[in-house]
């Protein structure tokens, strides 16, 4: 697969630095951030439901682990605003957190895009181990 | 594959709640050659714990029910037939957590995002850690001074805990004994075998390096190395707490001359009063006085050891543990062969007299 062009996405995710990260192995890139995209999607449902509930701990545990999530997968940016998520629910500020998730929001959009971009894999998905 | 040991790869658990974390932990791992099982809460890690399979473990600190630090903590208050080395990893660094971390009994700590060239020397040096295992070396290191003193033998420690593991092993798997005998009572009986005979430290020269035959008087002093070797254990268990896996090496010291019918010492114990350790050590232990050479005897080859063990079987032996001798027959053979050291001509081995005949377990 190619990584061009990667200037486009060097703020959205951190490609060099994942490739690095999955022992320059294009196969276990893709695994990964497919992985990281199921996660995503079901922690992005779960923390808009935590936040509706008020339940602030499990805000700052969903916030968290898709912090540490995006970390892993090079989304340097998701990690800031997961990381942003994370501190104001701590404090229990949840009127700082409804607009922190619309960028998060944004940013996932943002991501989704830049891994379409990326060409397919040669070969079918390694099924996970 | 980046492993250059020759060493069968080590088993790494991974605890890892995060599917991307542990997707990428794992391939990591298998990459450098190691084998992972990865578990996504503590309390799933800690029965894989309990398994005995795993002396390496990754854990994230923050898992849903029992943390990572609560499953450290778990590992150390217990005792296990061998180290295990536990490595945190944190997404907060911060001397508090550390600190917290350690008093749990963390080995060493990692922060997120982790990075494989650092995973891996990590590893490595756990590894050296774990392969440098102190408890067990001076445990050995303890036991071949003790059989020094009388040691015309060879490899018998070494053959002693093989023939020990074999039997073990083979008893895991029946269901009479499979809530006895799981992966760490094996690695224990293994680490703790080579103490049988620690208490001839404590019989005098006069009996012990005796070249003749004993008078009864005599084997009454021998005798007493069960007893010597059980109060000596029994005490270190008393006085550390951290020597708990110690017990198993008092009941093999006081009971692997006891017989299966009550015939032996020091207390005739019979039968399943013996405790299963002993009564697995007696058979190995005469299967190795048989099969070696000794000053007073010649080597017995396997067929006739083998037919002195079926005679003995229900008398000396428990039948049971004749039986998964029997099943593993091929084992006892390869392992007698492997440690077959031939024994340092006369006078060689400088102030050592030839041991007694008696000497001979179940003597």
């Amino acid at each position: 697969m190619s990584f061009q062009p990667a200037d486009r996405n060097a703020d959205v995710f951190d490609m060099e630095d994942l490739l690095a990260r999955c022992l320059g192995n294009s196969d276990f890139v893709q695994r990964v951030l497919r992985k990281f995209q199921e996660r995503c999607d079901e922690d992005l449902a779960a923390l808009e439901q935590a936040l509706i509930n008020a339940d602030t701990e499990l805000v700052a545990r969903l916030a968290h682990r898709l912090k540490g999530a995006s970390a892993n997968a090079s989304a340097l940016r998701l990690r800031e605003h997961a990381a942003a998520i994370e501190d104001a629910a701590r404090r229990r500020a949840l009127g700082a957190i409804p607009q922190r998730l619309d960028e998060l929001r944004h940013e996932w959009d943002r991501f989704t895009a830049a891994v379409a971009q990326l060409e397919p894999p040669a070969i079918p998905a390694v099924p996970a181990s | 594959m980046n492993r250059t040991s020759q060493n069968p790869p080590m088993h790494v658990l991974v605890v890892e709640d995060d599917s991307v974390s542990a997707e990428i932990l794992g391939s990591w791992l298998r990459h450098f050659g190691y084998e992972v099982t990865t578990a996504d809460n503590g309390r799933d890690a800690f029965e894989l714990v309990r398994t005995g399979r795993y002396r390496l473990v990754v854990s994230d600190w923050e898992l849903p029910g029992m943390s990572g630090v609560e499953i450290c903590r778990q590992i150390r208050g217990r005792s296990w037939g061998s180290y295990i080395y536990v490595i945190l990893v944190t997404s907060f660094e911060g001397v508090d957590n550390v600190v917290e971390g350690l008093n749990a009994g963390a080995d060493d700590f990692l922060t997120k995002p982790l990075q494989p060239e650092e995973l891996r020397m990590r590893l490595r040096a756990g590894e050296r850690i774990l392969s440098l295992e102190s408890r067990d070396i001076i445990i050995f290191a303890l036991a071949k001074l003790a059989e020094s003193r009388d040691s015309q033998t060879g490899a018998h420690l070494e053959r002693i805990r093989e023939y020990c593991r074999v039997l073990a092993d083979d008893l895991s798997h029946w269901d009479k004994f499979r809530d006895a005998i799981d992966g760490e009572y094996v690695q224990l009986l293994y680490l703790t075998s080579p103490l049988h005979d620690i208490g001839k430290v404590g019989i005098p020269d006069r009996v012990l390096l005796k070249p003749g035959r004993f008078t009864p008087e005599e084997f009454e002093i021998m005798k007493r190395h069960t007893i010597i070797g059980g109060e000596t254990l029994s005490a270190a268990t008393q006085a550390h707490q951290g020597a708990e896996f110690l017990r198993m090496a008092y009941d093999i010291a006081m009971t692997h001359h006891e017989r299966f019918d009550g015939g032996g010492y020091p207390r005739g114990l019979r039968g399943e009063e013996i405790p299963l350790c002993g009564r697995i050590l007696a058979l190995a232990d005469v299967y190795d006085a048989l099969t070696t050479e000794r000053v007073y005897k010649p080597r017995f080859e396997h067929a006739q050891t083998r037919r002195l063990i079926l005679e003995g079987r229900g008398l000396h032996f428990d039948p049971d543990i004749v039986e998964a001798f029997l099943r593993r027959e091929s084992d006892f053979i390869t392992i007698s062969r492997r440690f077959d050291v031939p024994l340092p001509a006369i006078g060689e081995a400088g102030s050592l007299a030839p041991a007694n005949p008696a000497d001979l377990p179940g003597a």
